[in-house]
């Protein structure tokens, strides 16, 4: 009863109290409703986002660039948007989960930064030796990198990253003194080529460069100065940092030009400048290489950029800087001027329905010789250029060795195809080009024999040499330029092998190193103009052997006559890396010494000096007495 | 529609009190009625029995708060619906909250009543008023509207047993505040 009374009682309470709990029930119910839709909801959103992310097409059409009609790069923009940009590898992001794709890393940048205190390269009062030349530059002056340089004290070698010093004393010659070079902090691996460096003129600095790729994945080279006054005391003095793929340097009065590859990566992004425009760090930040230093063609070929920096030899510092958009690797170095090419096809129209596409070289130029680099102008030859040595300057003219290639096509207009009419020639040609106005002022065109491509190439005065092959037979041919307007030349005719360098030998003979009836078959040949033709003086060949195309690793003293190289044979067992030093007497070819000698032939180096043959290799370093 | 609007049909004698009371205020007084009976189909007939009940007292009662006056109703009209139904021995939710408000009671087992139902009424708000907000809203839940336990957990955002151990100590307080007023049913 009383149980009852007071649920009864309960039913009198105040209004106020039956609402409060009333209004929980009612809000917590909507809460609910409210929570489960809002969770409905936020599924349906996600399940809907992530249907539309799976399977939404991504952007296959090239894209729009105009927002950046302000920007002074604006036409580059337009070129690079159209080269770089690159249709999704799959429909959508559903396939492209499916599958695990790396995406693309970004383009390089061009960064200079000066990260040490004044540092000498040439100059200064005390000398450490006096400099002499061990690398056979191509062009007298202008002085090449090299693993090799010495004075008459010391010879310094770069073994791999090691920097050997060695005192010259014939058999009693030491290592004196080596310094380990270190890799960049930021370098997560280090470039496949060697560390080639440059010996100042008072001995007293090694200058090398070291190439690598940093942790970012941005590609760059330091250069690095040396103290080596004192070889058992070898200490840093000065680094300069350059962004960008290395590819050469010369060093000429006092001036390191170096030259490197900036590349535009994939769909790079319009906005950031860095993506796309080379850069330079002169201390004072990061800053663009101005529009009207880069100089670019209609078409573009390749996202790759040419840059040319001039530095002060003795501190380094950045005095001028040019860019070449859509330009090749080869690149040769005068005395006054950069040639930077880059090759490309031509179309034209025959007929009606017939058309041809032939190889051509687009050449420019580039002036270091006074104060800051200065863009001469640009021309074109007929054929690809094969490397530094295809191009030589001489009195006002530009020499070009190319080899030409041309295929036909014909158009078949009622099925809208393209068939190739098996109709390809293949040949080489010398082109004379006056520096004044650029215009082709001689040519010799299509003077191999048909099918054959040019092998190597070198200059001498007025004298080209020029060897081509088609597989594993050449003719060497003789041109002689004293005057352009009949320019004649002489060959070999036919003969087994062919060089892969030529080298002007003095006294009018020519050196060919390259390949003999074989490929594993090592020749080395003279040969020597006649009045009917060229002919060969001697050869010396060494079966089943491999040897190195790289023209910095062969001896070559002409004043001596000696000639030398690392070989490998095939069958040699632990003696089978060996140098090989030959003598040329102008009529055969001796060989002085044959020794084993570690290491890539790629990377052997070696000197005569005073009757002795300092041969260096991988941790190996041998003195022979190779004359008396 | 608005209470107010509905009180004016009511005191003007339209039936459509009725309809528009039933359209807003059913599903609330059916709550009530089926926490208290076992029977849906005396919950129904409950709430219809309200809408009587609301048809006869209005006029002259106008009510401040029109849900409540309504909920009342409804838990009265119930309960003794449930006594009736107890005698026939039919087991109802209500069975369970007052074997529960027992604990509220100092001696639920005695036939003398002291007070009146009014003043118990008074007791039972001065009561409440010392409450949490929490332990207010289970009490009234729990014996106001004869909710279940799982339903004040579900609106309390609590777990069961914490709703039981709530009721319990606030059944526990009510009977020491009583018994401290002086007050018994």
């Amino acid at each position: 009863m009383k149980r009852k009374k007071l649920l009864d009682a309960m039913g009198m309470i105040d209004d106020a109290y039956i609402e409060e709990a009333a209004a929980r029930k009612t809000r917590r119910g909507k809460r609910a409703i409210i929570r489960i839709t809002a969770i409905a909801a936020c599924f349906a959103l996600l399940l809907t986002g992530l249907n539309l992310w799976l399977f939404l097409p991504l952007q296959s059409d090239l894209p729009d660039v105009s927002q950046y009609a302000d920007s002074a790069y604006y036409d580059i923009i337009q070129k690079l948007n159209v080269l770089t940009y690159r249709e999704p590898r799959y429909k959508n992001n559903f396939q492209r989960l499916a599958r695990s794709i790396y995406k693309l890393a970004p383009g390089d940048n061009m960064e200079i930064e000066d990260a040490g205190n004044g540092g000498v390269l040439l100059g200064g009062a005390m000398t450490n030796g006096t400099y002499q030349e061990t690398t056979d530059n191509q062009v007298e002056g202008v002085i090449e990198a090299d693993l090799i340089k010495r004075s008459d004290r010391y010879i310094y070698y770069m073994d791999d990253v090691t920097l050997r010093v060695f005192e010259i004393g014939g058999e009693d010659s030491t290592e004196v003194g080596s310094y380990e070079i270190p890799a960049p902090e930021n370098a997560r691996y280090a470039r496949l080529y060697p560390l080639e460096f440059y010996l100042s003129a008072d001995c007293n600095t090694v200058t090398y460069l070291y190439a690598y790729t940093s942790k970012e994945n941005v590609t760059a080279v330091n250069v690095v100065a040396l103290d080596v006054s004192d070889p058992t005391a070898i200490a840093p003095k000065r680094t300069v940092c350059v962004t960008g793929d290395y590819l050469s340097s010369r060093l000429v009065d006092g001036k390191l030009l170096l030259v490197c590859n900036f590349y535009v990566g994939f769909n790079p992004d319009f906005s950031d400048e860095t993506t796309f425009v080379p850069q330079i760090d002169d201390g004072n930040g990061q800053k663009s290489i101005p529009f009207d230093r880069i100089i670019s063609p209609e078409v573009l070929t390749s996202p790759r950029y040419t840059v040319v920096c001039k530095l002060d030899a003795e501190t380094l510092a950045a005095e001028g800087v040019n860019a070449f958009l859509s330009y090749s690797s080869e690149l040769y170095v005068s005395r006054d001027n950069v040639y930077a090419t880059r090759n490309y096809y031509e179309e034209t129209e025959q007929d009606g329905s017939t058309f041809q596409n032939s190889a051509m070289t687009e050449i420019s130029c580039l002036s270091y010789a006074e104060g800051a680099l200065t863009y001469k102008g640009s021309f074109k030859v007929v054929g690809e250029v094969k490397d530094q040595y295809s191009l030589d300057e001489h009195g006002g003219v530009l020499r070009v060795v190319t080899t030409t290639r041309t295929s036909r096509y014909k158009e078949n207009k009622t099925s809208d195809t393209v068939s190739f009419t098996g109709n390809t020639s293949v040949n080489a040609s010398l082109t004379c080009v006056r520096l004044s106005d650029f215009s082709i002022i001689a040519a010799v065109e299509n003077f191999a024999p048909e099918g054959e491509s040019v092998q190597s190439a070198r200059f001498d005065g007025d004298t080209a040499y020029v060897c081509t092959s088609l597989v594993l037979s050449d003719p060497v041919f003789f041109f002689d330029l004293s005057d352009l307007s009949n320019i004649t030349y002489k060959d070999t005719g036919t003969i087994e092998g062919f060089s892969s360098s030529l080298v002007n030998f003095g006294d009018g003979f020519l050196l060919g190193i390259g390949v003999g009836n074989a490929f594993d078959t090592v020749k080395i040949e003279v040969y020597e103009e006649t009045e009917t033709g060229v002919a060969t003086v001697c050869k010396h060949e060494v079966t089943h052997a491999e040897y190195s195309a790289n023209y910095k690793s062969y001896l070559i003293d002409r004043e001596n006559g000696f000639v030398g190289l690392g070989i490998t044979l095939r069958e040699g067992g632990e003696d089978a890396s060996r140098y090989v030093l030959l003598h040329f007497d102008h009529y055969k070819l001796n060989v002085l010494a044959n020794i084993p000698l570690k290491g890539d032939n790629y990377t052997k180096r070696a000197v005569v000096i005073d009757g002795y043959l300092y041969a260096f290799g991988k941790d190996d370093f041998s003195v022979t007495r190779v004359t008396n | 529609m608005e209470d107010d609007r509905i009180v004016e049909l009511f005191f003007s004698r339209d039936e459509q009190a009725i309809a528009e009371t039933d359209k807003k205020y059913g599903k609330y007084c059916h709550y009530i009625a089926s926490n208290i009976l076992a029977s849906e189909q005396d919950a129904e007939e409950c709430v219809n029995d309200t809408y009587l009940a609301a048809w006869e007292s209005m006029p002259p009662a106008r009510p401040q708060i029109l849900r409540t006056f309504l909920g009342k109703l409804t838990r009265n009209i119930s309960i003794n619906r449930y006594q009736r139904e107890h005698a026939k021995k039919r087991r109802a939710p209500v069975t369970l909250v007052l074997d529960e408000v027992a604990e509220c009671v100092p001696d639920p087992d005695s036939a003398v009543s002291i007070v009146d139902e009014i003043a118990l009424a008074d007791a039972l708000n001065g009561f409440l008023a010392t409450l949490s907000e929490t332990a207010r809203i289970a009490f009234v839940k729990r014996f106001f509207y004869c909710e279940s336990i799982r339903d004040i957990a579900r609106d309390l955002d609590l777990a069961e047993v914490n709703v039981k151990v709530l009721l319990h100590r606030t059944r526990k307080k009510c009977k020491t505040y009583l018994l401290e007023k002086g007050v018994t049913p």
